[in-house]
């Protein structure tokens, strides 16, 4: 067993099996010798972590067992991108609110754990997927920052832009 | 000290209104419930007259406009107009504020193979034109056949053209030369003059199809 502590002092008894799911635990764990991991603070402020952290937990218990995905299959890491789809019980999981998701997403990339930065990422994308730039905009409350020129001029330069 | 403020609908002359606080009646008694006095009826006239009847009549109007000014300044925000007028005012923070750029990136890479969400995303914002760019100029084809002008000098005026005034042909890893013009084939001179140029800002390339070569 180990004992997780959150930046804002919860603690979570949790199997080494579903801690050695993120990454960035496993190494901590693996180099100190220990069975505490403290996430520290993360760009000097206190990374709130509880909320997503549970959700986050829930995933890993879940995927428990499941080999993790090795870094130079670059293969795998092509047929990813070209993919959106995400597994039955991903998707249930990741339909959270807005807020939520972006939490995660930062959790699951703080913690490092890929597969689950792929689900949050892969949400996104299918989010965004056929919409036009306004919807995006008003979806994400995304200001848009473009003068009217800067706007002529890349839709200029999009005339040449072919599929890769 | 906590300021409630309870909207109710305009009087009408029939219509009872409850006030929160006392109001002494003639008899000296305190009466929580109040009639508004009607104009034809005598008896509440005769009730509600002194300076219990001059103050309900002010706090009546009050109330009364109260009631209009809230009214239009409900009508007011569930209109589109208020919409556009909050958002201009009230901008809240989009969530990829929080994301940093690689995941961002990581996001709108999905996306590489789809050039038309790949456009719509690069016309969001400036940080996602960023993200996108370089795969939106990933690969470039050239259809047309370069044309020799009086000077001899051969360039395609199409979109190495273009791309080379935009300063993106840094970012072509993919560069396929296609002949169409009555099957003629490409050849050394093509290269020459002011294509040299075009060829020598296509610092990334890595891939250079030429069809019909001689």
């Amino acid at each position: 067993m180990v004992l997780l502590v959150t930046s804002d002092n919860k603690n979570f008894v949790v199997d080494r099996e579903v801690a050695d799911r993120s990454v960035f635990v496993k190494n901590t764990l693996e180099a100190r010798g220990l069975s505490i991991a403290t996430p520290p603070m993360l760009n000097g402020g206190c990374f709130e972590l509880t909320s997503p952290f549970l959700q986050v937990l829930e995933y890993c218990q879940h995927h428990r067992g499941e080999p993790l995905p090795t870094t130079d299959d670059a293969n795998a890491d092509e047929n990813r991108k070209r993919t959106t789809d995400i597994g039955e019980w991903d998707r249930k999981f990741i339909t959270v609110d807005h807020e939520m998701l972006f939490e995660i997403i930062l959790a699951a990339n703080y913690l490092d754990i890929k597969p689950l930065l792929d689900v949050g990422c892969k949400t996104i994308g299918n989010m965004v997927k056929g919409k036009s730039p306004e919807e995006v905009r008003k979806l994400f409350d995304i200001v848009n920052d473009f003068t009217p020129e800067e706007e002529a001029q890349i839709k200029k330069e999009n005339e040449w832009a072919e599929d890769p | 000290m906590v300021l409630r403020l309870i909207i109710t609908p305009p009087p009408t002359a029939s219509s009872r209104l409850t006030f929160p606080s006392s109001h002494h009646s003639t008899t000296g008694k305190i009466r929580h419930n109040c009639t508004l006095p009607s104009k034809n009826s005598r008896s509440q006239q005769h009730l509600w007259k002194g300076t219990h009847m001059s103050s309900l009549t002010a706090n009546r109007s009050i109330l009364s406009q109260l009631w209009y000014r809230t009214k239009a300044k409900i009508k007011f925000l569930f209109s589109s107009g208020a919409t556009k007028a909050f958002r201009t005012t009230i901008v809240r923070p989009s969530p990829f504020g929080k994301l940093p750029r690689e995941i961002v990136e990581e996001i709108l890479s999905y996306f590489i193979c789809d050039i038309r969400n790949l456009l719509a995303c690069s016309l969001t914002c400036r940080s996602w034109y960023l993200a996108t760019v370089s795969h939106l100029h990933y690969s470039l084809t050239t259809d047309e056949s370069p044309y020799a002008s009086e000077d001899k000098d051969y360039h395609w005026p199409g979109p190495l053209e273009k791309m080379y005034d935009f300063g993106l042909l840094r970012l072509v890893k993919r560069f396929r030369i296609r002949h169409s013009y009555g099957g003629r084939r490409f050849t050394p001179e093509d290269l020459g003059g002011r294509n040299l140029y075009y060829f020598s800002a296509l610092e990334n390339l890595q891939e250079l199809g030429i069809d019909n070569l001689q």
